[in-house]
């Protein structure tokens, strides 16, 4: 199940020999088994942990995707990394976090792979319509201390034999989708590259990130499904842009409840499905 | 006080909170009444080095005495928890998960109380104060508006 492959394994050296920031990735703990990166990375921040420090794990025996749902990650395959974000930017912006991790990562991983990725609003990366890589940004609010880690794994090696069966038609990986292995330790210096500078724009350069998202996701102009949380139920409609703060703007279309009419409907949580 | 009276105090407050006033001042017949709402602590240190910043969508939980479900004996303890965002309200990190607070539990400051998720970021929202949760005011997995008040606070000490 966990034969060699011929790819690196990773190492503190090796990433940081690649890095090209500032900040992120300067400060790095490399685990070969952890919970959860996201874990870790938020105990650390409660004990002063700086600003850009990252968590890696070859593996995680219980990482963690949205809502407690598990994120299957298993050994010398993958990437599985958490980033502490302490400069915040403006209130506005926060929204837009997870939007420009998404458009960060699929950045990085064209640049390695030579492939089209595109990202499902708000920030599934696919590759090939598949999901290649997940995001998960938790953030501390109370008055005293506030922080935020940004989590995301990729499926980097990963044969589709080894993924769960019921995530093989969702799910898939670089190898996967091109017949090549990669070194994690060089593509984990170019994810924190381009994350880096995403965030950097978050503070400053912000329409820059608005554009650039715009134009890799993949929701825009398509014909969706929102299932929405209560007291509103399901929405459909085209996915028409984005609000000032990032929410997806919903056109509803003729067969929804205000038949001949359009109204538009902005969305910042729920499920989103690519109907076309 | 007689209950018209605290009626029309009640219809007061009720008007301060849906119209997102601070203040309103009545007089009639020998009584003058005046309504103010506390705008709360500005947890303007927190948006780390980027300093104070102001906004209409406050990133942190604000904590103000509560202008609607009054407790009769302890009107004045009780503090309101309210949803510094729009978003998801949870009460537990996984629907299989305990929740995080029970109507009743004491809680300690910095204590996580909820989530909030917006846009696929999670907002843990802790506790601005020692206390005990008198009210949770929001079902779990409901959409909440900013300013929405989420659980009433008693920050009494217990003894």
């Amino acid at each position: 199940m966990n034969q060699a492959i011929p790819s690196p394994t990773l190492s503190i050296n090796q990433i940081q020999d690649q890095l090209t920031t500032r900040s992120f990735g300067r400060t790095l703990h490399l685990f070969s088994s952890l919970t959860s990166t996201n874990t870790v990375a938020l105990t650390l921040a409660e004990s002063g942990a700086p600003h850009g420090t990252v968590v890696l794990a070859d593996r995680q025996t219980a990482g963690r995707g949205r809502m407690g749902r598990s994120w299957h990650s298993p050994p010398g395959r993958n990437i599985y990394c958490s980033v502490l974000i302490t400069d915040f930017p403006s209130p506005d912006r926060l929204p837009w976090i997870p939007l420009a991790t998404g458009l960060a990562l699929v950045q990085a991983l064209e640049s390695e792979t030579k492939r089209s990725l595109s990202v499902k609003w708000p920030n599934d990366v696919l590759l090939s319509q598949k999901k290649v890589a997940g995001i998960l940004c938790e953030r501390s609010v109370c008055s005293s201390s506030s922080f935020l880690v940004v989590g995301y794994g990729v499926n980097v090696n990963i044969a589709p034999s080894e993924l769960p069966v019921e995530l093989q038609q969702t799910a898939t990986s670089l190898f996967h989708e091109t017949g090549q292995y990669f070194d994690r330790n060089v593509l984990i210096a170019r994810t924190l590259a381009t994350l880096e500078r995403q965030f950097d724009r978050l503070l400053g350069d912000f329409e820059t990130i608005r554009q650039e998202y715009l134009q890799r996701c993949s929701t825009i102009g398509q014909h969706v499904q929102v299932q929405l949380m209560p007291p509103h139920s399901a929405v459909e409609g085209v996915a028409a842009g984005l609000s000032q703060d990032g929410a997806l703007q919903l056109i509803l279309g003729p067969n929804a409840s205000t038949a001949g009419k359009a109204t538009t409907f902005e969305i910042r949580a729920g499920e989103v499905v690519h109907i076309r | 006080m007689d209950s018209a009276q605290r009626k029309e105090i009640q219809e007061l407050v009720q008007i301060l909170t849906e119209q997102n006033l601070t203040e309103i001042e009545i007089e009639k017949e020998n009584l003058r009444i005046r309504i103010r709402k506390d705008p709360g602590p500005a947890f303007s240190a927190n948006y780390g080095q980027s300093g104070a910043v102001a906004s209409s969508q406050l990133p942190v939980p604000s904590l103000v005495p509560p202008s609607e479900g009054l407790s009769e004996k302890e009107p004045s303890r009780l503090l309101t928890v309210h949803s510094p965002i729009v978003g998801t309200f949870y009460r537990a990190p996984s629907p299989e998960a305990e929740p995080y607070v029970e109507e009743g539990d004491i809680v300690k400051k910095g204590q996580v109380l909820c989530i909030i998720e917006a846009m696929k970021l999670m907002n843990e929202i802790e506790s601005e104060t020692d206390g005990r949760i008198v009210k949770i005011l929001v079902e779990n997995a409901s959409a909440v508006e900013y300013g929405q008040p989420l659980f009433l606070i008693d920050p009494t000490p217990v003894v």
